[in-house]
This record gives structure tokens, C-alpha cells and sequence, in this order.
């Protein structure tokens, strides 16, 4: 809390933190819906190539017999990594009490619900029979690391959701009393029926805290293992390249890098389009930028790790996976993803220069991509070199090129979760307005004054 | 005239892409004329089936059901016009060149068995109906015995008492998911043979290990089983019904790691069940005051 401000102060303060952060809620205009037409035509291409993919089955793919896992998996693998990203900001962060994270935490929430969400239909869209989904439920075996997965991630998806929507109660207390006709009579239902009758007494806000204090300590052991438990579904197989005893925090750690990459371009885009620089502050961006580099040193001890000591062995099924990441076959790609996602954001980001709002955004994007590619490095060579390969395969079964309507079904999620983030930020406000409120010294009384009558 | 040999040219290069990328395959006309050196028969055409489903049906699926497996371009049926619009000659080259999907079967199979899938094949075009002879399938009883240390089988088979002389006979051992051929013997004069038990021939958990005895395809369905023979190898290490298998089946997963699994789940669902009381909580908090 910084200073203590009159009542009057205190409600000018808050009038004016409303209307900024109301403003994402009442844009329309061209942009908007552009933006959205867009999105929208891709979302229906790519759902066009999954309709395909559902009546030819998976062979309109490129997986054939050796790589049976291909950039479904790897985009899978991605999608789950950025969305342990709600994991550290909105829960270690806050229970750190590092301030600078608070602002940041529904940008992080809303980036893990969005990813957590769509690594559950990418899965779907791996399955040539989508329509024997629910067997997993009926019939899985629960030594399977993949019941686990499955498991997890739904629970992850619970608790992502209840950790975006407690903290918003009171906020949604706010829309309904105090936003006017500039929104549909549908949505001010919506949040009337969504803040649960909030009038911002002491007994709901305990209620609150008590909660999201149990969540943010509950989404720590189920954030981590979701992605340590994914990690598995590669560590618990025999595979050169899996067999590693350290891919639970590898996956763990990159999946940081990933994760503030996501949330460092949503906040710039929300800072730019809905003129928000005093919320998503150049501190914001400094401090983001910081930690991106502390987790790349994280995810940089481990990638050592990962490929020093199986380099110094070079037992003869590694020696050819490992020959072909660093000189063979996949050596560009492998090289992009290292280089773009570990070793750039590292040096650059020790200057001050680039932390700013835009050289950060363009670094972290290049770091977002290079994240993608390490997953599909990940995933694919290991599957091209089978301990016990199959004879007289033609060329195309043994190297792995995805055809147009896979990359096409790869993208779809990429829309679907721009969609999910534009609504959210057409819903909700982007910041927690109560709480940054709060912590610029408006009194809770004088926020909830329209709400306790 | 530079423009022309251009042209030459594209036309040259769009023809080659066609024949890649479209429907059509075909064979060079001096391998197209060559010829079949085997007769069409029932031998050969036996022979040919044994050769097919070993390496062809899996793509090419039953010949007339027009079941192949999803390939694009797809694997034409056996008995489909476009198949048998092939001479033996463009087969031939076809299986030693192989296209897409198709692989070569050069240095896999031998020339002989090439022909002898051609002659398989040819067994479904119209213009042969009639040219096999139906054969009527003989007649015969098997009986085995095992010797005294078990190490080999003695076989018998004669029909009505009469020997059949010079008859293959096939050796398959019952395993968890079905047979495993583990050898063919041929009858003596007298209708005899004896059949060596291969070392390492693995049981169950006691040792032992159920056989079957079958004639080839020119006979009646007729088997002969020995059952339960003390073979030398028991198997008590069977990694498959051990307990900690990974994706094993529930009944055989640890108990452990379904405790662990049901423990932790339940754990952290009863949080979550906690936190929307919670919630619900929230809007009574409301209506109080
Ligand atoms: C891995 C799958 C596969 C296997 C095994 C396979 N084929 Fe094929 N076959 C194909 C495909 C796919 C085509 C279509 C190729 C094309 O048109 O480019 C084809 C085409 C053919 C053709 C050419 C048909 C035409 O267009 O004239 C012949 C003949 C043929 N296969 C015979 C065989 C025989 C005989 C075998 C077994 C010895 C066999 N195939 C095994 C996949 C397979």
C-alpha cells in the first residue's frame, strides 16, 4: 500500500481504474472485428482439415509407422508447457510476495486456461477415432502414464478456472453495478448471475482469501506434475533421447520459458490496444524480462544436462540420436530452437535496452517460436530411429514430413486460443481491478460503496 | 528452335510428374513383354498364395474385398481390372522397382516367388476361369506320440490305414496369442516322421507345452494335438503376467501405483469440492446483511 488517500481522492482513483480497465470491455470497432473475422477464417480452415482427417483417418497425415508422433504431439507437449505459466506467476510469485506479479496474474491466468484447454482438444485431434474418447475414462489403465495425463490435466483445467474466477467475484461485483448500457443486457446478466450476489463485506472477502489461498497452494504440487507427468509419457519408454531420469524438471523448466514468452506478448498487446502503460508497466516488462532470463538459465542447466552426459557416453542408440540433433538431419531446427530459446533471451535480456516493452516483445516471440520447435525436436527424431527398425519400409515411413492439412490442424489451436484470449479480455477486465485498487491505497469501502445497497 | 527443344522439354518434364503423381504406373514396354517362366498352376499358384499373405495382404488386403489399408494413391486390389490389366512382365517390374508406398520387393523375395504371386494373382482374372483344375482335397489322419525325453515327436499318417508317403507335415506350439510355427517335417515311406523338439522351446510355468500337427492347404482340415509335454524349458519368468509391467492391465497393475494414483486424485479433488462450497458460501455471505 503506498499512501493513505481521502475519501475523495480515493473514489476519483477509482472512477479512473475503472474506466481504464473497462476499456478492453467496451472497444468495437473495425480493428475488433477484423481481428476476430480473421482468426475466425482460420479456425474454420483448420476445422475444415480435422473434418477431413475424421473421415480419411490419420494416414492424410504425415505419422506413419516409425514416427507415429508427430507435431500433434509436439504442439500437444508445447500447449501444456505454456500454460504452467498461471503456475508460477499468479501462485509462486504471489506467495513470494513479489508485487510486480500481481497485476500480471489473470495475463497468466488467462494464457493457462487458454493453452491448458486447447492441450485437451489437441489430444483429441491426435486420435484417428475421437468418437472412442470417453474408452480412456471407461477402460484406461491406471498404470498408464497417459490415464495420468489425461487425469491431470482435467484437474489442472478445474483448477486454473476457479483461480481465474475467485479473484474476479468482486470485480464482477463492479461491472454489474457500475458499468452502464455500454454493454449487452445479456452480459451485464451474465456478470450479475457470475459475482454471486457480492456486496463486499468482510465475511466474503475472508471467504475469498481463504480460497485463493488454498488454490495457490494447491496448483503448485498439480501444475508441476502436469507437466513432470507429461514428461513421462516420454521418460517411461525406452526410447534414445526419453530414457532420461531429469525430464520431469527439464520439461518443467522450459515450460517456464515458454510460459513467460506467452504472457510477455498478451501484455503487450493488451498495454498497446486497450492503453494500458500504466498497468503493464515498463517495470512490468523489466521485471518479466528478468525472470525470462532467470528461467532460460534454469532450462539452460538442465538442456546441459540432457545432452552433456549422454554425449560424453554416446551409447550406440543415443550416438545416433544425439549425431543427428547436432550435425545430422536435424541440426537446423535443433540449433533454432537453442539458440532462439535459450541463448538469445539470455544475453540479450541482461540489457537494459531490451527489456523495454518492445525489443522484450519481439524477443519473446522469437522465443515462443523457437519453444515450439524445441517440443517437435523433442518428439520427432527419437521416433525416426526405433531400436528394432522395420524392413524394407519405403523412404517416407522412416523420415517424417507433415503433410498441408496437418500443419493446417497444428494452427487451429494457435487461433482457437488468440479467440479464447480476445473474449476473455472482451469479458473480464484484464487486471484485477479490486486488488490493484487496494494496493494504490483505495479503500475496499469506497469501491464496494454501490454494491452494499 | 530453342523455344521448341523448351518446349520438348516441359512436355518431357510434365509427363514424368504425371506418371508419379497421377493414377498411372507403367512398366517400360521391354519389361512389360516379359514372360512368365513358371506354369499356371495349382502348385505354383499355391505357392503364390503363401507368398502374398506373407507380404502383400497387409497393404493390399483380401483379394476381391477391395480392402486395402489407407495409402494415398491407394494399393489397388488384386482382383481389380487395374491390377489385372498388367502383363506378367510389368508386374514383375513393378515388384523390382516398387513406387510411393509400394516398396521393392527386390533381394526381399526371390525371383521365383515373384512369379509365383503373379501366378496368384492371375488366378483372379476372368479370362483364367476354368484353366486351374479343381482338385479335390485329400484325405488323411495324423496321429503323434512323444518319445521317452521328450525331445522329439513321432509322427504318423496314413488314410485308412494305407501310409501317406512323402506328405508335409507342420509343427506349430500353442502360445499365449495364438500358434507359432516351429517347423515342417516330411513323411517316410512308411508314413513316419520324427520331429525334433527345438531347444528352448518354451513352456509354461511347469515346463510343459501344447502342439498341433497340420497337413498343408491340399489336405482336409485335419490336425493332430499332443498335449501338455514336459519340454525342458519352464517358463516361471513370464514379463508379461509380472505384477509392475508398465501399461499393464488393472488387475495386474501394483498396488502401489493405484494407491498412489486413487490417493493423491482424491486429495486434490476433495480440495476442489472444498473451495465451491466455498463459493456457495460466498453468496449467503451476501444475503446476511
Ligand atoms: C507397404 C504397403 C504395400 C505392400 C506390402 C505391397 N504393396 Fe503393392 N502397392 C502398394 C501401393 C501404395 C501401391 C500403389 C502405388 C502407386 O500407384 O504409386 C501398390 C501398387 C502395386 C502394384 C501396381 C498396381 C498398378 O497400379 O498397376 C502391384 C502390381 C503391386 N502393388 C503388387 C504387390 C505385391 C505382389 C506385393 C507383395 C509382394 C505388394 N504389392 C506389397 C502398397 C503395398
Amino acid at each position: 500500500m503506498t499512501q493513505k488517500l481521502t475519501p475523495d481522492e480515493s473514489r476519483q482513483k477509482f472512477d479512473k481504474i475503472f474506466a481504464d480497465l473497462t476499456r478492453s470491455l467496451k472497444i468495437k470497432d473495425e480493428l475488433a472485428r477484423f481481428w476476430i473475422f480473421i482468426l475466425g477464417m482460420f479456425l474454420i480452415v483448420g476445422l475444415w482439415g480435422w473434418i477431413h482427417q475424421i473421415n480419411k483417418g490419420l494416414g492424410i497425415t504425415g505419422m506413419r509407422d516409425y514416427v507415429s508422433w508427430g507435431m500433434y504431439i509436439g504442439n500437444f507437449v508445447f500447449f501444456v508447457a505454456v500454460s504452467l505459466i498461471g503456475l508460477l506467476i499468479s501462485s509462486i510469485l504471489h506467495l513470494l510476495h513479489f508485487d510486480w506479479g500481481k497485476p500480471i496474474s489473470r495475463v497468466a491466468e488467462t494464457v493457462a486456461i487458454a493453452a491448458v484447454a486447447l492441450a485437451g482438444l489437441v489430444i483429441v485431434m491426435d486420435m484417428g477415432r475421437p468418437d472412442r474418447f470417453l474408452n480412456i475414462f471407461l477402460h484406461g489403465r491406471f498404470a498408464s502414464p497417459i490415464v495420468w495425463d489425461v487425469t491431470v490435466i482435467t484437474t489442472y483445467v478445474a483448477i486454473s478456472t476457479l483461480l481465474f474466477y475467485l479473484p474476479l467475484i468482486p470485480d464482477l461485483a463492479l461491472l454489474r453495478d457500475r458499468l452502464g448500457d455500454d454493454v449487452p443486457k445479456i452480459q451485464k446478466k451474465l456478470y450479475s448471475v457470475l459475482s454471486l450476489g457480492w456486496k463486499g463485506n468482510t465475511r466474503q472477502f475472508e471467504i475469498i482469501t481463504h480460497a485463493v489461498r488454498i488454490m495457490l497452494v494447491l496448483i503448485i504440487p498439480v501444475g508441476l506434475s502436469i507437466h513432470t507427468v507429461t514428461s513421462w509419457l516420454f521418460a517411461n519408454t525406452l526410447r534414445a533421447g526419453w530414457d532420461s531420469t531429469i525430464f520431469g524438471p527439464y520439461f518443467v523448466s522450459g515450460a517456464f520459458v515458454a510460459g513467460s514468452a506467452a504472457v510477455i506478448l498478451v501484455m503487450y498487446v493488451y498495454r498497446q490496444r486497450y492503453d494500458l502503460e500504466e498497468y503493464f508497466t515498463d517495470k512490468s516488462f523489466d521485471w518479466m524480462g528478468k525472470m525470462l532470463v532467470l528461467m532460460c538459465l534454469v532450462y539452460l542447466y538442465f538442456n546441459i544436462n540432457e545432452y552433456l552426459v549422454p554425449a560424453y557416453k554416446m551409447r550406440a542408440a543415443e550416438g545416433v540420436h544425439l549425431r543427428e540433433l547436432f550435425t545430422g538431419r536435424w541440426s537446423g531446427l535443433f540449433w533454432f530452437a537453442q539458440i532462439g530459446g535459450i541463448f538469445l533471451p539470455v544475453i540479450l535480456l541482461l540489457f537494459r535496452y531490451f527489456r523495454r516493452p518492445l525489443p522484450i516483445t519481439i524477443i519473446a516471440f522469437i522465443t515462443l517460436v523457437a519453444s515450439w520447435f524445441k517440443r517437435f525436436i523433442i518428439v520427432i527424431p527419437t521416433l525416426e530411429h526405433p531400436h528394432l527398425p522395420i524392413q524394407n519400409v519405403p523412404e517416407h515411413f522412416v523420415h517424417y514430413t507433415p503433410t498441408r492439412p496437418e500443419i493446417m490442424i497444428t494452427l487451429l489451436p494457435f487461433f482457437a486460443s488468440a479467440i479464447i484470449i480476445t473474449m476473455l479480455a472482451k469479458l473480464f477486465p484484464v487486471v484485477t481491478m479490486w486488488e490493484y485498487a487496494e494496493h494504490s491505497g483505495v479503500d475496499k469501502k469506497t469501491m464496494f460503496e454501490d454494491s452494499e445497497k | 528452335m530453342k523455344k521448341k527443344r523448351l518446349i520438348i522439354a516441359l512436355m518431357f518434364l510434365s509427363a514424368g510428374f504425371s506418371t508419379i503423381y497421377g493414377q498411372e504406373w507403367v512398366a517400360p514396354e521391354s519389361e512389360a513383354a516379359v514372360v512368365n517362366p513358371l506354369p499356371f498352376n495349382n502348385a505354383t499358384v499355391r505357392e503364390g498364395k503363401a507368398v502374398y499373405e506373407k507380404n502383400c495382404k497387409s497393404c493390399h488386403g483380401d483379394p476381391g474385398k477391395n480392402n486395402p489399408i489407407v495409402l494415398t494413391p491407394p494399393p489397388p486390389d488384386m482382383a481389380s481390372e487395374k491390377m489385372l490389366a498388367n502383363t506378367d512382365g510389368s508386374i514383375f517390374w513393378k515388384l523390382n522397382t516398387g513406387r510411393g508406398a509400394m516398396p521393392t520387393f527386390k533381394g526381399t523375395i526371390t525371383d521365383d516367388q515373384m512369379w509365383q504371386v503373379i501366378n496368384f494373382i492371375r488366378k483372379f482374372d476372368p479370362r483364367n476361369a476354368g484353366k486351374l483344375t479343381e482338385e479335390a482335397l485329400k484325405k488323411g489322419t495324423l496321429a503323434a506320440t512323444i518319445n521317452s525325453d521328450s525331445t522329439s515327436l513321432d509322427i504318423t499318417a496314413d488314410f485308412q490305414g494305407a501310409p501317406l508317403a512323402g506328405v508335409p507335415v507342420f509343427v506349430q506350439v500353442k502360445k499365449a496369442f495364438g500358434m507359432l510355427d516351429i517347423g515342417k517335417v516330411v513323411t517316410d515311406a512308411n508314413g513316419k516322421a520324427i520331429f525334433r523338439i527345438p531347444d528352448g522351446t518354451a513352456g509354461n510355468a511347469e515346463g510343459k507345452a501344447d502342439f498341433v500337427l497340420t497337413f498343408g492347404d491340399e489336405f482336409e482340415k485335419t490336425q493332430a494335438e499332443v498335449q501338455g509335454i514336459k519340454v525342458a524349458k519352464p517358463v516361471t519368468d513370464n514379463p508379461l503376467a509380472r505384477g509392475n509391467v508398465l501399461w499393464s492391465t488393472n488387475d495386474r497393475t501394483s498396488g502401489w501405483l493405484l494407491f498412489a494414483y486413487f490417493f493423491v486424485t482424491g486429495l486434490v479433488w476433495l480440495t476442489i469440492l472444498y473451495i465451491v462450497i466455498q463459493i456457495t458460501k460466498i453468496k449467503k455471505a451476501g444475503q446476511k446483511n
